[in-house]
């Protein structure tokens, strides 16, 4: 067992006291390998934060350890004083967190965050601080770093601050690094830069990861072996290849159902019903019995024991074998619809020609403009009645403010937004205000779009008011209790405040809310992205059969690609204020032409282990759109890039009649 | 009849309670901002505080309650029936305390004035020496003897007149608890007194009874004697402070219900709309805070006084003439006091307009006017709240440090500042009157003591930072 580097028995986290602690943590026992990767898969509220807190010791002052033993080689890490405990954090246990932009000091340089961590765990450096740290950094691949060395946080770019983040971790050379959900605030090309590091690191130094992730692709791109978390309990382990190919436990298998793709379009998403139970109570059964599918009479009374079928492999449910052919198979949805309109020629609901939104940079006293934040330059797209657009793209690409700018929320700088024979742009007071009822928004973050100090009732009724529809009192009632069974929720709802519902919850009344003006285009702007995977799968799946009663158009703003592939009809992938490239999903998806579409298709992690497909790795980052490289945005980090690509910006060549690139490897 | 009169502070006091009132109407059936308070109503140091401050509201309330006297039927003609002097209903409960005056100094409880005079002897000689007061400890036949025990006697009949005026009123809220839960009286004790009760009863209860203790010693003896002794022309000093209460409550309430609608206004107008409104707004307040505010009370007091001498027939009577000066004052505190909240909510409004959900309701096509009162303001809310209260101890001591300088109140006001700034010449004085500043100084300090703890548990229980820690 010497092979082993830490080992949890038994751990109890419980936060709060009083008569209903949280039982956070449930009793968990795991064991990490020197030099493996372990990956921590759960959703949000499971425990898998406090399971890397518990490991480092730096819980919340309401949470507190109750019972079992941490041990990272010989030591147990829960018998060590204080004073002894400061000297393992950062040394032999390093730890990454989610957001690069907090977890540094912004008032002071990098060099000197990273120099600390340096003087404190690393004795043998003590001379030579300032060539350590050059060497962290310079291992963590950032270009240049003697120079790096005096910049401060916010001259860094985010994936940078992650690299920096990354340095500081390994600044005592730890046996062990924990990574609590290193990319998730990350872009899918930075996200691969980052794990591709921290896989090149681990093979370096030969230390252990434990990675805790909600994420399935970034799992199957990097991890040995495999724990999913489940209320405050591990439901399995098993190999990281093994898990992939027959996922043991009812809830894996329900994630990977839920998870959208191409292959997954005519049908429902799997989901998992319900939410994690609350975990201030003691369970009587199995903790997953009232969202399974296969539940049986022993899972409500007896909670399941684990069980071992091999060495390193265990999960915790009642039936272990069989356990596929229970599971519900995916519903079938009527294929008939979604072939109309795939196949009705397109009449354009929306059209959008040449839209540019300049945002002035004002300096001085008497805030001259010196120059223009072209957050959006020249985008053409279109939306047929009823069929979905997806605009793609990095964060910063400009493709929020697209939506914004059509919904007239921004104003335009130039070009022509035109509904239905209207042109938006030219409308203003009363007319567009009556414009208003047509084009919805759903935004990302369901909880800060709506007022926490409003009743569901009153933030259905919003829109109803403000555009004179629904008729009186009484009317309006009954509207929006129709409205919530539309969007499936109890019409007891109307009467409770917004927090009192889970996320999922919270953006089916937000649905709910945008549908209660009757529009004929929704512009959801990452609906799905602050949700987890199951959650993810009811709202979709919502959306899709809402398209299919009421014809609506979808303008889908996201960054995820396997939602793309599920729900879009069309995709415009946007770069830097302009679109690059345009087409039917099966035409962008499975040939894209553009050097970035290939790029960034290649760097979204697929939940297949070991799939081995070319990797485009793009280097630096998306230039600022107040100062746009010449030529060709994309030539600065494009493999492909020619000499003739700074000069001018291509033109869009037409491919076929839905398809359009952008791009000068094209035009021979 | 007495002839009711209402001064213009009285009318904006009472506006006060009619607002708080609808404010806690309205609360009451809102959860979000019924909440907060219920954390307040649970914090045992926000409680207890809140007992000392309804004193002093209740103070204040009597205080501002006034009205002409009837004159004694001798005095009465066809035309004149009511006396041109203005009192109030906490005079009139003052009564003994208001009308014995002394000649000059006396200290706390003396049976003697504090200098010597000239005295002429039923002899016919004249001594030099304390002549006893009129009406301090004017019951006893012999000072040296009785003095002692009278006052330790009337202090015990205090005591126990407290005890039994605490007991009457802790038994009527246990009882109206015990009815309310549903429980035996001898029950709700125990739960009171293992403070397992929601509302920190115990707290409030040893609070009030401190209170009633210290109300009924000093009732008992201030009739008696002058607990806190007399000042240069003999009037009691207990009265004085008392009589005072009601100007620090009016100088830390009225300013902020002045400024409030121009710093909320002004402050989500430029938060909200930005641009060429927002440039306008920051000129104004980043000039205002600019100027000294105390040369801008200086130049606008001194502004009034000229008024004031110059129309000196328009004026009824000295009190009304004073609360026309207190207004004023309130006035311009509020005028050179809005800018620091204006500047937080405009800061808090700039956050709030790119939320989500006030861009839902601009895609619905909303009003502006419509956003700020639905989506805006109650979300600023508690921001006003905190500095609302926070702002009180700082208006009260503000007054003390003007009255000082002398543009505070008017002279004749009863102020702790005034009472303050008197007492400069008699520290001077040898042997030295400390009674006057300290009763202005107990007083004052009890008050404001009362309201920052106050302050900071309503500051805690609206913080939404802290709020997830409970």
């Amino acid at each position: 067992m010497s092979d082993t580097l830490l080992r949890i028995k038994n751990l109890k986290t419980w936060l709060g006291r009083g008569a209903a602690p949280v039982r956070a943590i449930d009793g968990i026992d795991l064991e990490i390998k020197k030099g493996e990767t372990f990956a921590l898969l759960g959703e949000s509220g499971c425990g898998k934060s406090m399971t890397a807190l518990s490991i480092m010791r730096l819980l919340p002052p309401i949470g507190r350890i109750v019972d079992g033993s941490i041990h990272l080689g010989e030591t147990s890490l829960l018998d060590l004083p204080e004073n002894r405990m400061r000297n393992e954090r950062g040394g032999r246990m390093g730890m990454i967190f989610q957001e690069p932009m907090t977890s540094l000091n912004p008032v002071l340089t990098v060099g000197a965050q990273i120099a600390e961590a340096v003087r404190i765990h690393d004795a043998s450096q003590q001379q030579d601080v300032e060539t350590r740290v050059v060497e962290l950094l310079k291992a963590v691949g950032i270009p240049d770093p003697e120079q790096r060395f005096g910049e401060y946080p916010h001259q860094l770019s985010g994936g940078m601050k992650q690299r920096v983040v990354i340095a500081m971790a390994l600044a005592g050379r730890p046996q062990l690094l924990i990574a609590d959900e290193p990319t998730t605030a990350l872009d899918v090309t930075i996200q691969a830069q980052v794990l591709a590091l921290m896989k090149q690191l681990q093979q370096e130094s030969g230390m252990a990861i434990l990675l805790i992730t909600h994420d399935l692709g970034v799992v199957a791109e990097v991890a040995d072996r495999v724990a999913v978390m489940y209320a405050g309990q591990i439901v399995e382990t098993a190999p990281c290849k093994a898990f992939f190919q027959t996922p043991r436990h009812p809830y894996s298998q329900k994630l990977f159902h839920s998870i959208p793709g191409r292959d997954k379009r005519s049908e429902r998403l799997a989901v998992i019903e319900g939410t994690v139970p609350p975990l201030d109570q003691e369970f009587s059964g199995c903790r997953f019995a009232d969202r399974c599918d296969a539940v049986m009479l022993i899972c409500r009374h007896q909670p399941p024991q684990w069980d071992q079928y091999a060495e390193g492999q265990g999960v915790r449910c009642h039936l272990q074998e069989g356990a596929e052919a229970a599971v519900e198979q995916p519903v079938s949805l009527g294929e008939g619809s979604v072939a109309v309109a795939e196949n009705s020629p397109p009449t354009p609901l929306l059209g959008v020609n040449d839209l540019k939104v300049h945002f002035p940079i004002h300096k001085g006293i008497f805030r001259r403009v010196v120059g223009h934040v072209r957050a959006v330059d020249g985008v053409s797209l279109e939306i047929p009645v009823g069929q979905t657009l997806a605009v793609v793209g990095e964060s910063g690409c400009g493709k929020t403010t697209v939506g914004k700018a059509i919904l007239q929320l921004i104003k335009p700088t130039a070009g022509q937004v035109r509904f239905d024979g209207d042109e938006l742009t030219r409308l203003r007071g009363e007319a567009l205000r009556r414009r208003r009822a047509d084009l919805q928004i759903i935004f990302q973050d369901p909880m800060a779009s709506m007022n926490p100090r409003m009743l569901v009732r009153n933030i259905i009724e919003e829109g109803m008011l403000a555009q004179g529809v629904g008729g009186h009192a009484a009317e309006r009632q009954i509207r929006v209790a129709q409205l919530l069974g539309q969007v499936g929720l109890p019409a007891s709802a109307a009467d409770r405040y917004p927090h009192e519902f889970s996320g999922g919850q919270r953006q089916r009344i937000c649905v709910a809310r945008a549908l209660a003006v009757e529009p004929r285009l929704i512009i959801c702007d990452e609906p799905t992205s602050a949700l987890d995977v199951s959650v993810q799968a009811q709202i979709l799946n919502l959306l899709q059969a809402l398209q299919q009663q009421l014809g609506l158009s979808y303008l889908f703003i996201t960054h995820d690609i396997a939602v793309v592939a599920y729900l879009a009809h069309e995709v415009a992938v946007m770069y830097l204020g302009r679109v690059v490239e345009r087409g039917t999903v099966a035409e962008v998806l499975d040939d894209p032409q553009h050097p970035y579409t290939q790029a960034l298709l290649s760097a979204v992690p697929v939940a297949e282990p070991g799939g081995k497909r070319k990797r485009i790795h793009l280097e630096g980052d998306m230039p600022s759109p107040s100062n746009p490289p010449a030529g060709c945005h994309f030539h600065p980090r494009c493999p492909q890039a020619m000499e003739r690509c700074q000069k001018s910006y291509p033109k869009a060549i037409s491919l076929s009649e839905t398809r359009a690139v952008s791009c000068l490897l094209l035009e021979q | 009849m007495p002839e009711l009169v209402v001064l213009w502070t009285d009318a904006l006091i009472f506006l006060l309670i009619a607002l708080v009132l609808l404010f806690g109407h309205l609360a009451a059936s809102r959860e979000h901002l019924r909440a907060p308070w219920r954390s307040v109503a649970r914090s045992r140091m926000g409680m207890g505080a809140l007992v000392i401050l309804s004193a002093y509201v209740l103070i204040g309330v009597m205080d501002s309650v006034h009205y002409k006297p009837l004159l004694p039927e001798a005095e009465r003609t066809a035309e004149v029936t009511h006396s041109n002097e203005v009192l109030s209903l906490l005079d009139y409960l003052l009564t003994p305390l208001r009308e014995r005056q002394e000649k000059t100094y006396s200290a706390p409880l003396a049976t003697h004035l504090y200098s010597k005079e000239s005295i002429e002897q039923a002899d016919g000689q004249t001594v030099r020496d304390y002549p006893r007061l009129k009406y301090g400890g004017a019951h006893l036949q012999d000072p040296q003897q009785e003095w002692a025990s009278d006052v330790v006697w009337t202090a015990i009949i205090g005591v126990q007149e407290a005890l039994l005026a605490w007991l009457l009123v802790v038994g009527i809220i246990t009882a109206w608890l015990a009815r309310r839960a549903g429980c035996t009286f001898f029950q709700q004790c125990r739960q009171i007194l293992c403070s397992r009760t929601d509302i920190p009863w115990r707290v409030i209860f040893i609070v009030l009874g401190a209170l009633l203790l210290v109300a009924f010693v000093a009732g008992n003896l201030g009739i008696k004697y002058h607990l806190l002794g007399t000042d240069k022309v003999g009037e009691d000093v207990l009265y004085q402070t008392l009589k005072s209460v009601r100007t620090g409550l009016v100088i830390g309430t009225l300013t902020t219900l002045i400024m409030l609608p121009a710093a909320i206004l002004m402050g989500i107008m430029a938060g909200y709309f930005r641009g060429w409104v927002d440039d306008v707004i920051q000129y104004i307040y980043t000039t205002l805070s600019s100027i000294p505010g105390v040369l801008l009370i200086a130049a606008a007091i001194l502004m009034l006084h000229v008024y004031m001498n110059n129309h000196a027939d328009e004026f009824n009577s000295l009190v009304e003439r004073a609360d026309l000066r207190l207004l004023f004052l309130c006035i311009i505190l509020g005028i050179t006091s809005w800018t620091g909240l204006c500047r937080l909510l405009r800061g808090e409004t700039l956050k709030l307009r790119e939320l989500d959900y006030v861009q839902a309701a601009q895609a619905f096509g909303v009003g502006h006017f419509t956003i700020i009162m639905r989506h805006i303001l109650p979300n600023v809310l508690h921001i006003v709240m905190i500095s609302v209260v926070l702002d009180f101890s700082g208006l009260v001591l503000a007054e003390a440090v003007l009255s000082y300088v002398s543009i505070g109140v008017d002279p004749t006001m009863n102020s702790w500042g005034n009472m303050i700034n008197s007492a400069r010449l008699e520290m001077a004085r040898e042997p030295i009157v400390w009674w006057s500043l300290a009763a202005a100084l107990i007083f004052m300090f009890t008050l404001v003591l009362a309201a920052n703890l106050f302050s900071d548990a309503v500051r805690d229980a609206f913080d939404p930072r802290l709020r997830g820690g409970r």
